[in-house]
């Protein structure tokens, strides 16, 4: 069983999170599923290969750098591995070779599972492990899946997420061979799929978002799934420092995306909830950072109204 | 204890003491009695800032005293002459923190203050055999004199201050140049028609282990133009003074505590040029002997054989009328002078000034480098790269030696096209009428040309540059196998084998 999760973790490692920090083409491999997602970074495990393993290293810190000023981070946790894991299962319930004619429902099955696992893992318990968490999920909304539209003078085909067939692509001249492709996000992968609801897809890509809180703010002004404060969200912006590292990281927005996505967000908490006041203040603070950044000057760190609000 | 003198007191008690036609107490010296030696400078300083030292220089004597208790004091002794000589004095003593007293031999008594407009005289003589006695409203004490102080190897040993002010002080000048610059500079100066005198100085070998003296040019100049300033005063080896009196230079940049123009006490027959950053000063007991940098100036003799060329041997039918360019000094003032041929035994002295040469020149300056050296032009003028030949323009693309023009006297529009160049190229004649091409394309910015000439190392950049290139994530679906959710329990059952993770606090909410 040892074996096999090591085997497990290495193709996990090389298929998808490999591609996720460093970019590249990203290959997944067969569902996990809760009970092996939640054992895979256990008992010390690691990834096998040096290489991999430094280059991912490398790249975490220089993410990680963007945000905050360190120069090391902890190796990727248990949880961190079981949201690799879900995030490879959520990936595949869009993979439309997942099922044929009598087995749509494993669609829904997968999406449930990845669900399973967002219930078990928590949030990060400190400021560092949400920046380590962050610097292995940062780019996981710049993901794109290729889909190809081939046509030629007596039909078409589409191809989603892989190269089309070779012998289509003969005699282009002569048979008239047009290729069309074009850019998914992550957003849009269940299109194709009709097994697959999408809110329930986007529901679930949601609350694995909300494992990773500063990915989460970092990425409010998404246009789908629809950023909302959740509780380990707001658990972090509550502390002084995450809120600091919340703020710097949405500076990078610009200003006319990021004041309408937090006005939404902050619409859907209700009035008399007491964490309204304190998404108020954080809002107020984003954005007159955001409008310093505008303007070519540092604005200071929110600390002082931090302080006041929590 | 003292007693104040009354008017019209005739009789003092203290021996030497007399009253002056004012009535004030007074003897024969004057003296100034001062804690240490670094007030005696303090009050050197102070004096000479208003007025001269000269009038006491004569009779000035400096000496370090000793009480009985130990304690070492510095005194100044000079003839007293008058009240008001010695009421100055007392006002600059008093500033610099000691007490002036008076009398003849022995025996000195503070001299008179706000207190005492009189003076003052002893009531009672200290007994004793010092060599010096002083008394005081505060204290009598007895001296012994330890050692003389003199004055001139005093400020010999002051460090002079720095004074940026001092770069804008009008006048001549004095130059130091070490032995290698001198000629350069005297090549300098006499392209640039600058009035000036220079003399070889020599200093004994600083150890055994030299070879011989020490040599250093002395130039004295006029009136230095304002644009050879930062050249003469930021090349290593070369340091400009200003005269500071009698023999006496204060490099430019630098200011000596002490006014020695109010302090001749070195000689107008030698020369000391006091330097900065903690050198030590250079002196001369006697200065060498100056000539006019014009008497260095380049000079040709023409070939005996050239003579017997002049007289015709032969008449006949005029021929086609065709002359050899020749080049004749000329006493006309330079201009134009925008380039030089520096050659290949002069381009260490060129690579040492480029250290040197402002980022203006830096950047406005072309050179090309050819096998018989670096040709340099300078649009507005070459005179800031002072090495090398000098060349001026006269026709575009066309440059003679500075100080020489063709003969025959033809326009340059004839003489450039009478060399017959394609385009593109740049003449330059030299001095044995030998016409030397250089491609205009050759000349390139001097800057450039520095910084080419170093190297540099292209590993530290690959590395860094693939680690910062980094793709976006694509997804490539492949079909994941036989029986996919083989791994995947059903939702309904709970996690068999999970581990211990704790439970999450909440998914969602506001």
């Amino acid at each position: 069983m040892s074996e096999n999760l090591t085997a497990r973790l290495e193709g996990l490692a090389h298929g998808v999170l490999g591609p996720l920090v460093l970019g590249g083409p990203m290959h997944l491999v067969q569902p996990v599923g809760p009970r092996i997602a939640l054992l895979l970074g256990g008992e010390g495990r690691r990834i096998v290969d040096d290489a991999l393993r430094t280059k991912i290293d490398v790249a975490r810190v220089r993410q990680a750098r963007l945000v905050v000023p360190v120069d090391t981070l902890p190796e990727p946790t248990t949880g961190d591995w079981a949201l690799v894991a879900a995030f490879n299962d959520l990936l595949q319930a869009t993979n439309h070779h997942l099922s044929g004619a009598f087995t749509r429902s494993r669609h829904e099955a997968l999406v449930s599972s990845v669900n399973q696992i967002c219930d078990v893992v928590p949030p990060p318990g400190g400021i560092l492990e949400a920046v380590a968490r962050h610097a292995i999920f940062a780019k996981v909304l710049e993901i794109v899946r290729t889909d190809t539209r081939v046509s030629w003078w007596t039909g078409s085909a589409s191809f989603r997420g892989e190269p089309p067939a070779k012998r289509l692509l003969t005699w282009r001249e002569f048979r008239r061979v047009h290729v069309d492709p074009h850019s998914v996000r992550l957003s849009e992968m269940t299109e194709g799929v009709s097994a697959l609801s999408p809110e329930h897809w986007s529901a679930a890509l949601s609350l694995w978002l909300t494992r990773s809180p500063l990915t989460d703010i970092a990425n409010i002004p998404r246009d789908a799934p629809a950023f909302a404060w959740s509780l380990p969200t707001l658990a972090f912006i509550k502390s002084v420092r995450g809120r600091v590292l919340a703020t710097r990281v949405l500076s990078r927005h610009p200003l006319k995306t990021l004041e309408p996505a937090l006005e939404r967000a902050l619409s859907k908490i209700p009035a008399e909830a007491p964490a309204r006041s304190l998404v108020q203040g954080f809002c107020e603070d984003a954005l007159a950072r955001a409008r310093g950044a505008a303007q070519g000057q540092e604005s200071p760190e929110p600390a002082k109204s931090a302080r006041r609000a929590s | 204890m003292l007693e104040r003198v009354a008017v019209h007191q005739t009789r003092l008690r203290t021996p030497g003491l007399g009253l002056d036609p004012k009535g004030v107490a007074l003897g024969a010296k004057g003296l100034v009695l001062l804690p240490s030696l670094d007030r005696l400078v303090g009050f050197l300083s102070l004096y000479t800032r208003s007025g001269s030292l000269e009038d006491i220089l004569r009779t000035l004597s400096v000496e370090v005293v000793k009480s009985k208790l130990g304690a070492r004091e510095v005194t100044l002794t000079f003839n007293a002459e008058s009240s008001d000589r010695m009421d100055r004095i007392a006002e600059v003593a008093r500033l610099a923190g000691g007490s002036t007293f008076t009398g003849t031999s022995r025996h000195y008594v503070q001299y008179r203050d706000a207190a005492a407009p009189f003076g003052y005289d002893i009531a009672e003589i200290l007994p004793g055999d010092g060599q010096l006695a002083l008394y005081h409203q505060s204290f009598s004490q007895s001296y012994a004199v330890e050692r003389k102080v003199e004055v001139r190897s005093l400020l010999l040993r002051l460090e002079p201050h720095v004074d940026p002010a001092t770069y804008d002080e009008p006048g001549p000048k004095w130059i130091c140049a070490e032995h290698g610059l001198g000629p350069a500079l005297i090549g300098y100066f006499l392209r640039s028609s600058v009035d000036a005198e220079v003399g070889l100085a020599e200093w004994p070998p600083a150890s055994s282990f030299d070879d011989g003296p020490v040599r250093r040019y002395i130039f004295r100049v006029g009136e230095i133009p304002a644009r050879m300033m930062p050249l003469l005063t930021r090349t290593p080896g070369l340091s400009v003074f200003n005269p500071a009196g009698d023999g006496v230079g204060v490099e430019m940049g630098f200011r000596h505590p002490v006014n020695l123009r109010a302090c001749p006490v070195f000689g107008a027959a030698g020369l000391v040029l006091f330097r900065g950053r903690g050198l030590e000063p250079l002196e001369l007991p006697k200065l060498p002997a100056l000539g006019a940098v014009q008497g260095f100036a380049r000079i040709e003799l023409r070939e005996e054989a050239s003579l017997a060329r002049v007289t015709a041997t032969q008449t006949g039918v005029p021929g086609t009328v065709s002359l050899a360019l020749r080049l004749l000094p000329s006493t006309d003032p330079w201009r134009g002078v925008t380039a030089t041929w520096v050659r290949p035994e002069e381009m260490l002295l060129l690579r040492r000034i480029a250290y040197v040469l402002g980022p203006e020149t830096l950047r406005r300056a072309t050179v090309a480098f050819t096998d018989l050296g670096a040709f340099l032009r300078h649009p507005s003028g070459i005179e800031a790269i002072p090495v090398g030949e000098f060349f001026r323009e006269v026709h575009p693309g066309l440059f003679i030696p500075a100080g020489y023009d063709p003969l025959p006297a033809v326009s340059p529009e004839v003489l450039y096209k009478s060399l017959g160049a394609p385009s593109g190229q740049v003449l330059f004649v030299g001095r044995d009428t030998r016409v030397i091409g250089v491609a205009g394309a050759a000349f390139v910015s001097l800057e450039t040309a520095l910084l080419e000439a170093q190297t540099w190392a292209p590993l530290a950049a690959e590395p860094l540059e693939a680690a910062l290139a980094a793709d976006a994530p694509e997804l490539f679906l492949e079909s994941p196998g036989f029986r996919p959710l083989r791994d995947v329990a059903p939702v309904e059952a709970a996690p068999a084998g999970a581990p211990a993770l704790p439970p999450p606090a909440g998914s969602e909410g506001g």
